[in-house]
C-alpha cells in the first residue's frame, strides 16, 4: 500500500463524517474562508449526479456517480412533499473515481454497471447516494439503487462483488430510493438497508466478500447510515428505525431497541461514552433525540411522562432533523435544522444553550451534515453556501462561503483541506500559503 | 382580508337553538362539468381550482353555472385566494403566483414570486401575501406591486406549514403534523402569537380554517378547522393562548370544510357533505347529510347555496382524488 511520508491514520477521511462524527483537529491551514476564486487548490469537474461524500486515504480521493444517457429531472433544493418518486428511462453508468488529492487529476474511473435504474427515488436523491468506505487496503462500494456491494483495490481492481437485489424503498408512484453508507469494523462490512419487500442487516467479510451473518429487520424505508459503538461494556452496531431503533452484537443478535422516529436519514455517532441517536421528518412529531448509556437490553422506550430512564440519559422529543446529523463540538449538541436553523444544547445533559437561530433567510435548505474545526462550525446549504459559525454558547454567524452550485453532500476534511464536492465538481480548498 | 373570508366573518354568529333542531335538507339545482378540487366565492363568480388549472365559473344563475375563462400555471395548485380583482395562487415549488381577473372571460398572470420551498397556500391582508411555505414557515411578501413581489419575512412553523387564512385581523395557519397558529399580519414576521400543538392529531395536507363568534356571555371566538380526517374547534379568544375545545371525526375523513352561522359543512369525501352544528364548540355534532355522486371536495356557501366540489378520479402520484364537477345545492331549514 503505497503511503504518504507523515501521514497517520488520523489523517484520513475513510467514512461518512470521517472518524469523529465531523470533528476534526485544530489545524492552522485549515480555511475559514473561500469562494470560487479563494484558497481553491484544485477544482475538478465530475460527471454525472451523486451526493455521496467524498473519502480519502493518503493522496486517494474516492467518489461515486451515476452517470445518466439522458436528459433528467433536476434535484430541487428545499424541503417539499407529493412530488412523486422520479423514475428514468435512460441508461446510466454507475462510476468510481479515484482523484489525486495533490492535483485533483482522476487517477481511474472505474464502470461498475451499465443499467436503466430498476427502481425510482426522490426528487433530490441521487441513484449513488451512498458514501463509500475505505480500510486503506480495498474501498467498499455499496450502491442500493443497483444493489451492488463490491470491494475494489486502490488500482480500480475488483476484489469481489455480490448482488443483494433492488427494494422498494417507498410506496408505488413515491420511491424514495436508497442511501444508507456501508460501515467497516475490524474486517468486516456492514449494511443496511431497509425497505418495502425484506428490509436487512448483513455482515460481510471484507476481505473475501463472504456473507458472514444476515439478520431481518421489521422496518420499511430507512436511510440512515448505522454506527459500529465501541463503548465501555461491548461493541455494538446501533441503527436508526422509523419502527424502532435497534442495537445488534457483533453477531447480529438483538441487545435493545426502543420506539422508533419515523423517516431516518442522520447517522448515529457516540461521544462522551454516550450514543447519540437524531431523526424525524419534519411534518411527523415526535422527532426525537436520545442520548443512550452504554449496557441496555431489552426495550428501553420512554414511558409518555418521561424524557430519561435508566439508559436513555436525555431526550428531546422535537430536536431530530430530518437529513442532517448533529454535532458535537466542545461541550455542545449543534442540530442544523434542514430548513436552516442552529440549536445549541448541553452535551452531556440536553439542557438548551440557544434556541433556533435562522443562519440566513436566502439559504434554500441543508442536507449536508455540519463539521468543526478551529473554534468554528461549517453548514453548508443546498445553494453551495457553506455558513461559518462561532463554536460556543453564544450564535454569531461569522460569515459565508460561497460555490455557486448545489450541494448536499458532506465535505470531507483532512490534512489541512476541505474536499467539498458540489453538483458538478469536487474542490479541494486550503488556505493559501503565504 | 380576502372576501370570501370576509363574508364568512360577518356572516357568522353561532346562535344555539335550545329544544329545538332545525332540520337541514338540500335540493340540487345545477351542476358543471369542470376541474374542481378547491374553490372559493366571489360575487357572480366561483373560482375552482384543480392541478395547474384555475377556472372561473358564473354561478349567478345557479340552475346554470357557465365557465367564463380558465388560465394555467406551471405547477399544481394547493391553494389560493380571491381578493378583489386578484386571484393569489400557491403553486408548490413554483412559488406564488398573482392573476388578474378583471376580466374573467380572460385571466391575466401579472406576477409571480418563487418561494423557498413549496407553496401550499395563500391568503391576503392589505397589500401583504401570506404564504405557507415548506421552507419558510408563513412568508410574507409585499404584493402591492403584483408584477414584483417582495420578500418581508416569515414567521417560522415547527412542522410542514400546509394552511394559512386571514380572518379579521389576524392569520391563522396550521402545519403538518399538529400545529395551530394565530399570527398578527400587521407585526414584523418574527414568531406567533400564540399555538397549540395537539399532540394526538395530524392535520394531513388540506386544511380550512373558518372563525365564528358565539352567542351568551362572554362571547368567545372560536375557531373551526378541518384536515387530518377530523374537525378540531379551537376558542381563540385569547390568540395568545387558544385552545382546543373539541374534535369531530367525521364519517368520510373529509379535509375540508366551510362555516356559515352554526353549521360547518364538510367536504366529507365519499361520504359528501356533512353538516355539523357548532351551536356548544366543546360538543360538535352531526345533523344533516347530503350524499354527493362522487366524492366530496371542497365546499363554500353562500345565502342558501352550497358549493360543492366533486371527483372520483385518483391521481397517479399522489393517490389524491381529482376534481371534475362542481355541483351547486340550495340548503332549506
Amino acid at each position: 500500500m503505497f503511503a504518504l511520508a507523515g501521514v497517520s491514520a488520523s489523517d484520513q477521511w475513510p467514512q461518512f463524517r470521517g472518524q469523529q462524527a465531523g470533528v476534526v483537529a485544530d489545524d492552522p491551514a485549515l480555511p475559514d474562508t473561500w469562494s470560487e476564486a479563494e484558497n481553491i487548490v484544485w477544482k475538478s469537474a465530475i460527471p454525472g449526479l451523486s451526493w455521496s461524500s467524498p473519502v480519502v486515504w493518503d493522496d486517494h480521493v474516492f467518489l461515486t456517480a451515476a452517470i445518466s444517457s439522458g436528459q433528467e429531472r433536476p434535484p430541487v433544493p428545499g424541503l417539499y412533499d407529493d412530488q412523486g418518486g422520479v423514475k428514468s428511462s435512460a441508461e446510466h453508468r454507475w462510476m468510481v473515481y479515484d482523484v489525486d488529492f495533490n492535483t485533483g487529476r482522476i487517477r481511474w474511473e472505474r464502470e461498475l454497471r451499465r443499467a436503466v435504474p430498476a427502481t425510482a427515488k426522490h426528487l433530490k436523491n441521487t441513484f449513488a447516494s451512498e458514501t463509500p468506505v475505505t480500510d486503506g487496503e480495498r474501498l467498499y462500494v455499496y450502491l442500493g439503487s443497483i444493489g451492488l456491494v463490491t470491494a475494489l483495490d486502490f488500482n480500480g481492481r475488483t476484489i469481489w462483488a455480490k448482488d443483494l437485489g433492488t427494494f422498494p424503498t417507498n410506496r408505488k408512484n413515491a420511491e424514495y430510493g436508497t442511501a444508507a453508507s456501508p460501515v467497516l469494523h475490524k474486517g468486516r462490512l456492514y449494511l443496511v438497508n431497509d425497505n418495502l419487500t425484506q428490509s436487512f442487516l448483513a455482515a460481510f467479510d471484507a476481505r473475501t466478500g463472504e456473507e458472514l451473518w444476515r439478520v431481518n429487520r421489521q422496518e420499511q424505508g430507512n436511510w440512515s447510515t448505522p454506527v459500529v459503538w465501541e463503548n465501555d461494556l461491548r461493541t455494538e452496531i446501533v441503527i436508526e428505525g422509523g419502527i424502532k431503533i435497534r442495537s445488534y452484537d457483533l453477531s447480529g443478535k438483538l441487545l435493545w431497541e426502543l420506539k422508533g422516529t419515523g423517516l431516518t436519514s442522520p447517522t448515529p455517532f457516540a461521544r462522551f461514552g454516550l450514543l447519540y441517536l437524531n431523526a424525524g421528518y419534519p411534518a411527523t412529531f415526535p422527532r426525537p433525540v436520545h442520548a443512550i448509556r452504554p449496557g441496555a437490553t431489552g426495550d428501553i422506550s420512554l414511558q409518555p411522562d418521561q424524557t430519561s430512564n435508566e439508559y436513555i440519559v436525555w431526550s428531546n422529543p422535537q430536536l431530530g432533523t430530518y437529513n442532517t446529523s448533529a454535532l458535537i463540538y466542545g461541550d455542545y449538541y449543534y442540530t442544523l435544522l434542514d430548513r436552516g436553523f442552529l440549536l445549541c444544547n448541553d452535551a452531556r445533559t440536553g439542557k438548551p444553550i440557544y434556541p433556533r437561530q435562522r443562519i440566513s433567510s436566502e439559504a434554500s435548505g441543508f442536507t449536508a451534515s455540519p463539521w468543526a474545526y478551529n473554534g468554528k462550525i461549517f453548514v453548508l446549504s443546498e445553494d453551495g453556501d457553506t455558513f461559518v459559525i462561532q463554536a460556543g454558547p453564544e450564535y454569531k454567524l461569522l460569515g459565508k462561503n460561497s460555490l455557486n452550485d448545489m450541494s448536499m453532500a458532506t465535505p470531507a476534511v483532512v490534512r489541512g483541506s476541505v474536499i467539498l464536492r458540489t453538483r458538478s465538481a469536487l474542490y479541494r480548498i486550503a488556505r493559501k500559503q503565504p | 382580508m380576502t372576501r370570501d373570508s370576509l363574508l364568512a366573518f360577518a356572516i357568522v354568529g353561532l346562535t344555539a337553538t335550545p329544544g329545538v333542531a332545525q332540520p337541514v335538507t338540500f335540493t340540487a339545482v345545477g351542476s358543471l362539468h369542470v376541474p374542481a378540487g378547491t374553490i372559493k366565492l366571489q360575487g357572480q363568480y366561483a373560482y375552482v381550482a384543480e392541478a395547474d388549472t384555475l377556472t372561473i365559473v358564473d354561478v349567478s344563475n345557479p340552475a346554470a353555472p357557465k365557465r367564463i375563462g380558465a388560465c394555467t400555471l406551471p405547477d399544481r395548485i394547493w391553494g389560493f385566494t380571491v381578493s378583489g380583482s386578484s386571484v393569489y395562487v400557491a403553486a408548490d415549488l413554483w412559488g406564488i403566483g398573482i392573476v388578474d381577473v378583471s376580466n374573467p372571460a380572460a385571466p391575466v398572470l401579472r406576477g409571480s414570486f418563487k418561494t423557498r420551498g413549496q407553496a401550499h397556500s395563500i391568503d391576503v391582508w392589505g397589500t401583504t401575501a401570506l404564504v405557507a411555505d415548506h421552507m419558510l414557515g408563513i412568508a410574507f411578501l409585499d404584493v402591492s406591486n403584483p408584477s414584483k413581489p417582495a420578500t418581508l419575512g416569515s414567521v417560522f412553523l415547527e412542522g410542514y406549514p400546509r394552511h394559512v387564512a386571514v380572518i379579521g385581523s389576524l392569520a391563522y395557519a396550521v402545519d403538518s403534523p399538529n400545529g395551530f397558529y394565530v399570527i398578527d399580519p400587521s407585526k414584523p414576521p418574527v414568531d406567533p402569537l400564540g399555538s397549540q400543538q395537539a399532540i394526538e392529531s395530524n392535520f394531513g395536507r388540506f386544511i380550512s380554517i373558518a372563525i365564528a363568534e358565539t352567542s351568551g356571555t362572554p362571547r368567545r371566538k372560536i375557531a373551526a378547522v378541518s384536515g387530518g380526517r377530523e374537525l378540531q374547534v379551537y376558542d381563540v379568544s385569547n390568540p395568545a393562548a387558544p385552545a382546543l375545545l373539541s374534535r369531530l371525526a367525521t364519517p368520510g375523513g373529509g379535509d375540508r370544510m366551510a362555516l356559515n352561522g352554526r353549521l360547518a359543512y364538510v367536504a366529507d369525501l365519499a361520504e359528501g357533505l356533512q353538516v355539523v352544528d357548532l351551536s356548544t364548540p366543546e360538543k360538535p355534532r352531526m345533523v344533516a347529510a347530503y350524499k354527493t355522486a362522487m366524492p366530496a371536495l371542497d365546499v363554500a356557501v353562500a345565502g342558501s347555496l352550497v358549493f360543492v366540489t366533486t371527483g372520483n378520479q385518483r391521481e397517479a402520484v399522489s393517490g389524491r382524488l381529482q376534481g371534475e364537477e362542481l355541483l351547486i345545492l340550495r340548503q332549506k331549514d
